[in-house]
């Protein structure tokens, strides 16, 4: 602060100081203005608390290297709806309707049953449900294989968006009591077994899909110390050995979510599964590990590594890829039903920069790579949100590896259009 | 252009006054024992000493008209353990985020939606809507997150436009869920009545201005009903903050874990 002392330097400085502190107070009076105004206007109109509706219109284009280009346009009608009985009491219904039309397919409606439950919560520390239900456990945002229901929970894939692969997904019917204490809870579910074959019937409630076999699960989760709550699963079934899962969070830094999950059980790759390969039943544990990073406060970056070991090794990948295409199919769809990995290893890295460029703008990317780059998704988006509408254009492009020298590529070019009740 | 150019000659200016401040203000030794009651005073003035509940208003305000509004009812335990807040927010407006949930517990910030029945974990630091951070909206005592001096005492502007005798504390973060790295915040001179602050990011830069102001008896005590926020590098982008609906309500121990927010059964 030696330049304050020569006068030939702290006039003007001080001088100009004062300028800039006199704007900053003018800047701050035009704020105080504004924020009375604001502040006058209300705060709008009264919601109804107990209801989310959302529709959705897209369009796009196509490009696939198995087929001929094709244009198609989609809607879809989702829906969250819950009914307080009374104090104890509450019902739940959820659920998703979409219709697709195109000029390379016939037009197909497809209704997902999300949720229909009934809760009874009869003191502050128990709770007990009932009925089809999305129960969902896991710390990952890309793959997570602490989510014990999310076999057969896929009836229509919308998107390759973890998040959309959470929401529009269909829950298992179980019965479910929950214990809470101070820091804890633990909870117990039955899932029973619903005899009969996946539908593709519009408004088929598809109960078998999620409920292939009878299971048993429970959890724990008890905080430890001030920062940590880890969440310990037990899962039992008929044709299933027991599986052990385990949850794990934490802040070690600010504005870093640091998080890892993993699930251990003796079961079949994916490929002996769908009985491509020999009987291969050994311990497969399943893994996601990884953070997210606010890089600022409207810019996040979320890296994870994730590891299955139902995946494929060198000698099943080879092995798949000398295998007819159907039965490539087939190991494509079984991947899809159960929410597995292609591969051993993955690597998720997603993005979001929310006020991109222009306010009102959000980007957000993602990508899924497997290990030898066999398996790439890549999405890029931008949201625009214009009073009670987003408008979102999305880009998205996968490639999966067929065989030696052959593979599969798929484009897609979607601009989306949402818009709450 | 025009507005690189003007975020260029804001951040030029929060500089130049930040210079101001170090050379010009006197300084206040040996006090940082005062300066943390003081704190302690500042947040039992906005934040009561037993459970209770309050509604949020979150109205923005952005490019020369009004944008987004956001409303939430937050139900806020002390823990004695800890000394620290711990909070279940329940989003009420608009459309699109009815029944979504946040809980605060410890360094724990939990996001739940009810149509995907994810929960994710989130930091504090990451921006809500306006200027508004997920740890602003949670009830929070400073005085565990940030370690306070006395900085000076300065006669400033009010939220009511008003010149005020303030002593000035500097906060800086002692723990990784603090929502800012460091701040300055303004109290009336012989009360613990918050009249401004500023939070900055560790570059120094000034994130935002907030003002404390509509004083109002609130259970038990004159409180702040209103926080503005004014961005610390567009000063045209506004975030209103509106508290009312303030209640004495227990908040059951089992409500505030993340296991409960599947659970949540608002009143």
């Amino acid at each position: 602060m030696k330049v304050l002392r020569n006068p030939f330097f702290a006039i003007p400085l001080i001088a100009l100081l004062s300028i800039v502190a006199s704007a900053a107070v003018a800047d701050e009076l035009d704020g105080l203005n504004i924020a009375d105004e604001l502040s006058a206007g209300g705060t709008g109109i009264p919601i109804n608390h107990d209801k989310r509706v959302f529709l959705e219109l897209a369009g796009g284009r196509s490009l696939k290297s198995t087929s001929s280009p094709s244009t198609f346009i989609n809607a879809s009608f989702d829906y969250w709806l819950q009914h307080r009985v009374n104090s104890d009491w509450r019902a739940i219904v959820s659920g998703r309707l979409d219709i697709s039309d195109g000029s390379a397919s016939s037009r197909s409606e497809i209704h997902t049953l999300r949720e229909l439950a009934l809760q009874w919560q009869p003191t502050s520390n128990s709770v007990f449900d009932v009925g089809r239900i999305n129960m969902q456990f896991g710390e990952g945002i890309g793959f997570n294989p602490t989510d014990v229901f999310r076999e057969g929970a896929l009836r229509n894939v919308t998107s390759i968006i973890p998040a959309d692969l959470r929401r529009n997904r269909q829950g298992t019917v179980m019965l479910s009591a929950q214990r809470l204490w101070e820091g804890g809870a633990l909870l117990g579910v039955i899932a029973p077994r619903i005899p009969g074959n996946a539908s593709s019937d519009t408004f088929s409630p598809d109960l078998s899909s999620t409920n292939s076999r009878d299971r048993v699960v429970l959890s724990l989760s008890q905080r430890v110390g001030a920062e940590l709550t880890p969440q310990l699963l037990l899962v039992a079934g008929r044709k299933q050995s027991p599986e052990i899962g385990f949850n794990l969070s934490a802040l070690p830094l600010a504005g870093l979510v640091a998080y890892g999950e993993i699930n251990v059980a003796r079961r079949p790759s994916t490929l002996a599964a769908i009985d491509a390969w020999p009987s291969d039943i050994a311990w497969r544990p399943q893994s996601a590990v990884g953070f997210t990073w606010s890089l600022s406060d409207s810019a996040s970056l979320t890296v994870e590594h994730d590891t299955d070991h139902t995946g494929n090794d060198n000698d099943r990948d080879a092995a798949l890829m000398r295998m007819p295409v159907a039965m490539q199919q087939v190991f494509q769809q079984e991947l899809i039903r159960r929410q597995r990995l292609p591969d051993r290893q993955q690597w998720f890295l997603a993005g979001l920069w929310k006020d991109f460029i222009m306010h009102d703008n959000d980007l957000y990317a993602l990508t899924r790579l497997s290990d030898d780059f066999s398996h790439k998704q890549f999405l890029v988006e931008l949201r625009h949100r214009s009073g009670p509408l987003t408008f979102i254009l999305r880009s998205q492009w996968v490639r999966e590896k067929t065989g030696e020298n052959s593979e599969i590529t798929a484009y897609e070019l979607k601009l989306l259009m949402d818009r709450y009740f | 252009m025009s507005n690189s150019f003007s975020g260029l000659a804001s951040k030029t200016r929060r500089v130049l006054l930040g210079s101001l401040a170090l050379a010009v203000l006197p300084r206040v030794s040996n006090a940082s024992a005062n300066a943390q009651e003081l704190l302690a005073q500042f947040d039992a003035l906005r934040n009561p000493s037993r459970p209770f509940a309050f509604t949020t208003t979150l109205l923005e305000y952005r490019d020369g008209r009004q944008k987004e509004t956001l409303t939430l009812r937050a139900y806020a335990s002390p823990s004695v353990a800890s000394g620290q807040f711990r909070s279940i927010v329940w989003f009420q407006a608009p459309a699109q985020d009815i029944g979504k949930l946040m809980l605060k517990d410890g360094s724990n910030l939990w996001f739940f939606d009810p149509t995907s029945k994810a929960t994710v974990r989130i930091s504090p630091q990451q921006r809500l809507l306006g200027q508004a951070a997920n740890g602003d909206v949670v009830a929070t005592n400073f005085s565990v997150d940030y370690a306070a001096r006395i900085d000076g005492e300065e006669t400033i502007i009010n939220g009511e436009r008003s010149s005020v005798s303030c002593t000035r504390l500097a906060l800086d973060a002692r723990t990784p869920e603090a929502t800012y790295h460091h701040a300055l915040l303004w109290l009336q001179r012989g009360t613990s009545v918050p009249v401004k602050a500023q939070f900055f990011v560790e570059s120094g830069i000034l994130l935002k201005t907030a003002f404390y102001r509509r004083l109002r008896p609130v259970l038990g005590a004159d409180r702040p009903t209103e926080i503005v926020l004014i961005d610390g590098l567009d000063p045209k982008w506004i975030t209103v903050m509106k508290f009312d609906g303030y209640a004495w309500r227990d908040v059951p121990e089992t409500w505030l874990q993340r296991d409960y927010l599947p659970r949540f059964k608002p009143e």
